[in-house]
């Protein structure tokens, strides 16, 4: 064993947050256009962004290795435009855990904004305020709760992800092997049975860990929105 | 001055509606499905008419042959709604100054910029001010929607029965507070209603709407008594006594009226000789007189005798004058009933003008 569990672990933090940085913008975005907006192939839309979470991981890495890898023709693009390539690299596995963590984000994005009551919308416009600011005094801050749940979901989705990172971007210790994929190889062998423990109990702790913040910060979020917080703001 | 000519869909009907309406508080009274709602939305920009102009101190907001539409938030107006919008996650304070922020684009007043904590100590909210809405009453939500649409020196403000849903009491403090903030506006105010008591509190002029036809406009107590449709009536402040007509006045169109063997004369209208009918008399609209009086232009009279005084809190006071045994409602001042020593048992006269015929 190479790898510490710690070095593991951290890696494992560094992708999935990696992941999230791309995917909480565009997951938002998805959320917004879906609940807000009504256009022809909305329904396609819809149905694309909530793909990911019933197709076999190892199908959506599938895809991406078809799509992102070597020979694919986004993937031959970037390695011949900007020597670039995802291939047994962390960056996959980021584009990976995101793309499988997506739905997770756009679906409670999605809800809050569209639990947004359109009567406060009109009575912000008719106070002089437009699209921009109503999105900005309105919108985003009762969306925020959507935001930290579909965060944290998408961010324990993607500290666990397997499938689409194994057939995406392999297993490789140091660059590419998650906890996960970590506890898959150590449990491979005849004397990780130990680190198969370690692992497995940081794995559960992180979950655990992620679920109870996120509970805790939603539950201050929606006392503050509501304006039932007490506070004298 | 506001010029509305639109036709737009209503959901059940169609909206046919032209108005022009000059600085001041002009009421629409309609029953409920009447259109009134969605004439202001068309106004505020919240919904798009089938076809139409409407026109705000001479800038055009919407021409449906040019397809010029000016959107809500450039209109500069203000709103109050039927029920309070406010932003849960602002405070009172917050969500006033909502209203404070214009683009002169549109709005042609010039209101200047009231003090928000002196506007709000007004409208007897100043102690909410660091609060959030959530736990706000009714009554004290709707005002601090009021002044949201006071703060800004709007050119335009919309009402769209705005005291609908509040007790008694709240409903009182509402319509006082919009009475006393109104008369200083520089502004033209519609204010929709199905109680034509509220429009005969609030307003100077009075139109009516019905199925989606918008009546004329006229000064309040003109529409009120021009009749029209029962169910906007509100039986509340005026009294029906039962008469039939005695003969028809060609030459002055008038009828003349028995109500037992008292008289009275009321525009014919398209009353016939020999057919009773309901003389409906408005308590606001009841001169009381200790004896008969010659020589006014009030032509009516009508001889009774009190039966109750009930005193109001403010300066007015409700006389019960029983007319053939019937109690006819009249309002005056304290005032007057003090100084013409009026008590329960005199023998009084009821003078007025004209009278609603049903």
């Amino acid at each position: 064993m190479s790898v510490s569990v710690l070095e593991t672990l951290l890696l494992s933090l560094k992708i999935a947050g990696a992941a999230m940085l791309w995917a909480i913008p565009l997951g938002y975005w998805l959320g917004y256009i879906l609940a807000r907006r009504r256009f022809a192939l909305h329904w396609l839309l819809s149905a694309l962004t909530t793909v990911p979470l019933v197709m076999p991981p190892v199908a959506t890495g599938l895809i991406l290795l078809y799509v992102l890898g070597p020979m694919g023709p986004v993937g031959w693009l970037l390695a011949t435009l900007f020597d670039f390539s995802f291939a047994f690299a962390w960056t996959g596995a980021a584009v990976a855990a995101g793309i499988v963590a997506l739905p997770l984000i756009v679906r409670p994005v999605r809800l809050s904004l569209e639990g947004v009551d359109p009567k406060l919308d009109e009575a912000l416009a008719v106070a002089g305020h437009g699209p921009w600011r109503r999105f900005m005094m309105l919108y985003l801050p009762l969306s925020m709760p959507g935001v930290v749940a579909g965060g944290v979901l998408g961010f324990a989705k993607g500290l666990g992800e397997f499938g689409a990172t194994i057939t995406f971007v392999a297993n490789i210790p140091g660059e590419t092997q998650t906890l996960s994929l970590a506890i898959h190889s150590a449990s491979q062998r005849i004397d990780g049975g130990g680190e198969v423990l370690v692992l497995g109990l940081v794995a559960v702790g992180l979950s655990v860990a992620a679920v109870a913040v996120s509970e805790w910060v939603l539950a201050a979020m929606s006392r503050r929105l509501s304006g039932q917080d007490g506070r004298h703001a | 001055m506001l010029e509305v000519d639109i036709v737009a869909d209503m959901g059940v009907g169609t909206l046919v509606a032209g108005l022009g309406a000059d600085r001041g508080v002009t009421a629409i009274v309609g029953p409920s499905g009447a259109g009134k709602t969605t004439l202001l939305r068309a106004i505020a920009g919240l919904l798009n008419p089938n076809s139409g102009t409407i026109k705000f101190n001479g800038k055009t907001w919407l021409d449906r042959e040019t397809g010029l539409l000016v959107p809500t938030h450039r209109r500069g107006i203000g709103m109050v709604f039927q029920e309070p919008r406010l932003l849960p996650h602002l405070s009172v304070r917050a969500n006033i100054a909502l209203g404070g922020r214009r683009f002169g684009r549109g709005g042609g007043g010039k209101n200047g910029s009231v003090g928000l904590a002196e506007l709000a100590d007004d409208l007897s909210i100043g102690h909410l001010l660091k609060r959030r809405p959530a736990k706000l009453s009714g009554g004290e939500k709707q005002r601090v929607m009021l002044a949201r649409a006071l703060i800004g020196g709007a050119g335009l403000i919309l009402c769209d029965e705005p005291a609908v849903g509040l007790d008694t009491d709240q409903r009182g403090k509402l319509i006082e507070a919009m009475v006393h903030h109104f008369a200083q506006l520089d502004a033209v105010v519609l204010y929709v209603t199905h109680a034509p008591e509220e429009a005969a509190k609030l307003a100077t002029s009075m139109v009516r709407m019905e199925d989606g036809i918008l009546g004329e406009m006229g000064p309040v107590n003109q529409v009120l008594l021009a009749g029209g449709s029962e169910t906007i009536i509100d039986a509340g402040t005026s009294t029906t006594l039962q008469g039939r007509v005695l003969e028809i006045d060609e030459a002055y169109a008038l009828a003349v009226i028995g109500i037992d063997e008292q008289r009275i004369e009321l525009a014919a209208g398209a009353l016939k000789p020999g057919q009773e009918t309901g003389v409906r008399l408005w308590a606001r609209d009841l001169i009381i007189a200790l004896e008969p009086r010659p020589g006014l232009s009030a032509r009516n009279q009508l001889a009774g005798t009190i039966v109750s005084i009930s005193g109001g809190d403010g300066a007015s006071v409700e006389v019960q004058v029983a007319v053939n045994g019937v109690p006819v409602l009249a309002r005056i001042t304290k005032k007057s009933l003090d100084e013409l020593g009026l008590g329960e048992g005199r023998e009084v006269v009821l003078i007025f003008k004209s009278a609603s015929v049903e």
